[in-house]
């Protein structure tokens, strides 16, 4: 019965662990992409002109 | 000159040793064999683990114990960390993150298929599993077989056979375990809700999505940098495009080499006597659980963004947030089209398909970080 305190505390860290990592992991490929498409844009207006 | 007897000559062979123990053995190899060749059971692997189960069940025979051949496969291959990192990097060079990037909240949907994973983890703990146990086999419903293997060998390496077989397995057994739980969570009008199609996306993207990658996922769980590292250095193979000769070797020669080890080490851990006991049972019973909650989990979460999002996704593709790549992904495709023959979800599917991947890592690594 001594295991249970530790297993959710494990748990819950663990999920919070893996929730956190692929939600950053979310933010950062949409900045990424946002970045990626502005300074696209910049240069290929510069381009243009 | 040696005296030879009869019976010390006999004693030499196998055939006074072996008990029957080593005939139920034998057994479960030809079982597994024969589901790799006849029902195309993951064949790669079960070949190699269920001949080694076969050869390393003779008595006499030598080949597990220190030194030996099989020993040394186990010890450098997976007690080093070796085989699956490697196997990591060939996956990465096989992955297309491009429907990923171009829907990033398929991410959401490859973490809450982890649900599975801590379900399992206390399910474990309820059958007299210790902690660590609990870990290794909760992590079977990650559906992603060289991290279970990974994460077994460092918690409770005594597992290893059982849980890599139910990994396997049940990997295996995709198509017959998730469409009854997709159809029991869905109904028929959101398995029909076609998405939009997805924006391309550019090769930079994909050039910098290895780097942002392990800069998040090794920042926040350092413990998953072996898989981590190797899986992104892999992708970087494939996106880069200058290294032709790099990538075709990680996708094909060194895979399917490391493949060959894995299976061989595996297999060589289920000797009789420690494998007839009741754990590998009860591991198989908690390897269907994990994989079940684990499809749900993605279902639901789904079902849940719908409830906030204007454009739906279907909740089908939540599913294939288990990793068993692609086959989870085909297997969202067929149901949806079960429902609307002109439904693609195939590429949608790859979104959490690769995301459960990774969500997989992480939870290896979390567990690594907190119970090693």
């Amino acid at each position: 019965m001594e295991q249970w305190i530790p297993a959710l505390k494990v748990a819950f860290f663990g999920l919070s662990g893996v929730f956190a990592g692929l939600i950053l992991l979310m933010w950062a490929v949409k900045l990424t992409s946002f970045v990626l498409r502005v300074f696209t844009k910049k240069t290929e207006g510069k381009i243009g002109k | 000159m040696t005296e030879f007897h009869i019976s010390t000559v006999l004693l030499k062979t196998g055939f006074l040793h072996l008990t029957l123990g080593h005939v139920i053995m034998w057994l479960i190899a030809a079982a597994f064999i024969y589901l790799a060749i006849k029902k195309d059971f993951e064949p790669l692997l079960l070949i190699p683990i269920g001949f080694s189960i076969f050869v390393v069940n003779f008595p006499l025979a030598p080949l597990v114990e220190k030194g030996q051949l099989f020993y040394l496969f186990y010890h450098y291959g997976l007690e080093w960390e070796v085989i699956p990192p490697l196997i990591f990097l060939g996956i990465g060079a096989l992955t297309d993150f491009g429907p990923m990037i171009a829907n990033p909240k398929t991410l959401l949907l490859g973490a809450a298929a982890q649900f599975g994973v801590y379900i399992t983890f206390f399910g474990a703990i309820l059958l007299g599993f210790n902690l660590k146990e609990a870990a290794s086999i909760g992590i079977i419903g990650g559906a992603d077989g060289p991290t279970c293997i990974y994460l077994t060998t460092k918690l409770a390496p005594h597992l290893l056979g059982a849980n890599a077989i139910a990994a396997y397995s049940y990997m295996a057994m995709v198509p017959l375990i998730q469409p009854p739980i997709m159809k029991l969570l869905t109904t028929k009008e959101e398995r029909k809700i076609r998405m939009k199609q997805l924006r391309p996306v550019s090769k930079l993207e994909k050039i910098l999505f290895p780097l942002v990658g392990t800069i998040v996922i090794v920042l926040i769980v350092p413990e998953a940098a072996p898989l981590m590292a190797m899986f992104f250095i892999g992708n970087l193979f494939r996106e880069c495009g200058v290294v032709e000769r790099l990538l075709k070797t990680s996708q094909n020669e060194l895979l399917n080499i490391v493949t060959i080890f894995l299976g061989l080490a595996v297999g060589s851990t289920m000797i009789a006597d420690k494998f007839l006991k009741p754990e590998p049972i009860f591991i198989f019973f908690l390897g269907l659980v994990a994989f079940s909650f684990s499809t749900a989990g993605g279902i639901l979460l789904a079902k849940f963004m719908n409830l906030f999002l204007k454009e739906k996704i279907n909740p089908l593709i939540g599913s294939a947030g288990v990793s068993a790549v692609p086959m989870a992904a085909r297997v969202t495709q067929k149901l949806g089209q079960q429902e609307d023959p002109k439904n693609y979800l195939l590429m949608h599917a790859m979104g959490p398909n690769v995301a459960g991947v990774i969500g997989t890592v992480t939870a290896a690594g979390m567990f690594l970080a907190l119970l090693r």
